[in-house]
């Protein structure tokens, strides 16, 4: 059978998303280009594949999908082998997929909503549109990411991994935007929460990882 | 010996914990409410931080299990009772809930949910809606309805011929926004509009509609104010 497809750019927090879970389970894909500032995204083409007009868009065969979570466990299902880990938990207990999609969805509702705001303001708008950063939206979102950090550090004292035992879609989730979020200058910030600090270390050696980090710049300049 | 009957705790007026009671009432779950008072600050006290470190309702207490966030709960709730309104046929199938899924938690709800406090629980509040807020968010939820009429012109329901748990988390958030000035968002749209009132028909919707008013329970207050 033919490669997998992923529609949009490798530097793309939710294109890096697929990716990682691809890489995750060793599935051939191929990752073809469209291009963003040219409006690519905007064209008939890709918005037969994505509807709203967004990246990524994902074809398997006939399958064509969009929403990169909603990819993301169609790959995790799909192209799982009996070697490789049950990402979501799904071949566990009620339990085991339930504590999953919890802590799949405070990265979604909780995480994200704070620390995402740091990474528009200071590299994604400034790349982007030559936009200048909006300091007050950079400190309150910092505020909010301190509350859910401790939280998060209260949560890895008493588990190995956000969801339980074992590394799950919920800890792979946060990849995309921490991972940008570091190449800001606020990345000491999770220096002071040395449980977090060392989860993320954890998740950044991952082979999937690595191999993911290869095509995201960690250096801006504008 | 008796199973432990499934506790939620919150209050019912809340859009989420109104995704969950939706979800135990369609797989036909027998469910205690515990009831919270926001007014009162229960989702802030010790007791419930011990369930849920974020402090926000729903909680759900099955078993030894103790879940939070509305959308976890109502996947697990319907995984153990009631798997086909998750597409768990298939990959495939699973793989096309879990997208409108995501379509109804990142286009459709932050735009409608902004119009639902700004239009309904800011007045009841003493407050006045932001309206550059709500015209910004009216017009995204209009592009967001363009893209569900399309695709419910081809699609029975938004995953596939079935309905899904994709079309039923829509249920808690439209029953307030249906309520306000914008309603007609959805009813000028044919397949939206027949979409919706097939959901609001539904037993189970009509049931957890009793415990949302559209004054959120807060008419009282607003009139004494």
């Amino acid at each position: 059978s033919s490669p997998v497809k992923v529609f949009g750019h490798a530097t793309s927090t939710n294109v890096a998303r697929v990716l990682l879970c691809l890489e995750e389970v060793g599935a051939e894909y191929e990752l073809v280009p469209v291009d963003f500032l040219a409006g690519e995204h905007n064209t008939p083409e890709h918005v037969q594949r994505n509807p709203f007009g967004k990246i990524p868009a994902f074809q398997d065969g006939d399958l064509v999908l969009f929403e990169s979570r909603a990819i993301a466990r169609y790959i995790l299902r799909k192209y799982r082998t009996p070697g490789s880990p049950d990402l979501l938990g799904e071949n566990g207990g009620a339990e085991e997929a339930a504590m999953v999609d919890v802590w799949t969805e405070v990265e979604a509702q909780q995480y994200h909503p704070a620390i995402s705001p740091v990474v528009f303001e200071c590299i994604i708008f400034p790349v982007m549109r030559g936009a200048k950063t909006d300091q007050k939206v950079v400190d309150e979102s910092l505020e909010r990411l301190r509350l859910v950090l401790g939280t998060y550090e209260e949560r890895l004292s008493k588990s190995r991994y956000l969801a339980g035992d074992s590394f799950s879609f919920a800890d792979l989730n946060h990849f995309p935007f921490t991972f940008y979020f570091m190449a800001t200058p606020y990345a000491a910030l999770l220096d002071e929460y040395p449980r977090v600090k060392a989860w993320w270390e954890d998740l950044m050696a991952r082979p999937s990882v690595k191999r993911v980090c290869a095509n995201m710049p960690t250096k801006f300049c504008f | 010996a008796m199973s432990p009957v499934v506790k939620v705790y919150g209050w019912a007026v809340s859009p989420f914990v109104a995704r969950s009671l939706l979800c135990l009432e369609e797989a036909g779950v027998e469910y205690e409410l515990v009831p919270m008072s926001r007014e009162a600050g229960d989702h802030r006290k010790p007791d419930f931080l011990g369930r849920n470190p974020f402090g926000q309702v729903p909680v759900l207490e099955d078993g030894d299990l103790t879940l939070f966030e509305s959308r976890a709960i109502a996947r697990h709730v319907l995984r153990k009772h009631k798997p086909e309104l998750l597409g768990s046929g298939s990959p495939e199938s699973a793989a096309m809930v879990d997208v409108w899924l995501e379509v109804e938690a990142h286009q459709h709800h932050p735009a409608a949910a902004a119009i639902f406090v700004h239009c309904i629980v800011a007045p009841l509040l003493g407050g006045a809606p932001d309206q550059a807020v709500v015209n910004e968010n009216v017009a995204k939820l209009r592009k967001v309805l363009e893209v569900y009429e399309a695709r419910l012109s081809a699609s029975r329901y938004l995953a596939g011929n079935d309905i899904s748990l994709a079309d039923l988390s829509h249920f808690p958030i439209m029953r307030y926004f249906m309520q306000t000035e914008y309603a007609s968002l959805v009813e000028e749209l044919p397949h939206v509009n027949a979409w919706w009132e097939g959901l609001k028909a539904r037993p189970a919707a009509r049931k957890v509609a009793e415990f949302m008013p559209p004054d959120l329970g807060l008419g009282k207050k607003a009139e004494q104010l």
